[in-house]
């Protein structure tokens, strides 16, 4: 599912290794979730927006037809 | 082995549990059946005097209880009292114990103890069941 991390973890001069280590993830589970390629789970949702300091649907939301 | 904390990876380690699973179990019947393939008795096979055998039925039963807790969600059933669940233990043990006695030719007085044995493992699978089935709340409106 497509979603504003990469945009936002750039914005916040945030690596992925930086980003994943502080969400408690692998760097590779981040790369996928900013391909769309995994889901993650709500609780994982709201760690990665707590690093970024954004919001969920700053983060995650997508409208409805655009999933 | 370092613990798993990322979720993808540990809903990837038991993919690979579950794959290993079905390898191992699968292995287990294909052993199974060369060794009836070569002409050893059915009765010494399938006997829990063969290891294979024992492991494999302790995959199976294991696989059954543990898949109660998928099994009772998917039913939705509402919570049984403590009488319908007596109640049903005692159907089981009458079934049991007619099946043991009228079928299998078991002394009628053995057939209550062997009934009796199929009437606790029904009972408790019961009760786990009942255990794990919620309490409905439909409620839609307050007051």
């Amino acid at each position: 599912m497509q979603n504003n991390v990469r945009a936002l973890r750039v914005a916040a001069h945030l690596s992925q290794v930086e980003l994943a280590s502080a969400a408690g993830i692998t760097r590779q589970t981040l790369s996928l979730i900013e391909k769309g390629a995994y889901n993650p789970s709500l609780k994982l949702c709201l760690n990665i927006c707590y690093r970024l300091g954004q919001t969920l649907d700053q983060v995650f939301w997508v409208a409805p037809g655009d999933q | 082995m370092k613990k798993i904390k990322d979720e993808r990876l540990i809903i990837r380690n038991l993919k690979n549990i579950r794959l290993s699973f079905i390898i191992e179990n699968g292995a287990l019947l294909a052993v199974l059946g060369w060794q009836l393939g070569q002409g050893q008795a059915w009765s010494r096979v399938v006997s829990y005097q063969n290891p294979l055998f024992s492991i494999f039925m302790l995959a199976a039963v294991s696989l059954t209880l543990l898949s109660l807790n998928v099994s009772v969600p998917m039913e939705d059933k509402p919570r049984a009292s403590w009488g319908q669940l007596v109640w049903h233990g005692l159907i089981c043990w009458v079934i049991a114990w007619l099946f043991c006695w009228g079928l299998l030719r078991v002394n009628p007085l053995a057939a209550v103890g062997l009934a009796l044995i199929f009437t606790v493992i029904f009972s408790g699978i019961e009760l786990v069941a009942n255990h794990l089935r919620d309490p409905h709340d439909d409620v839609t409106h307050q007051s």
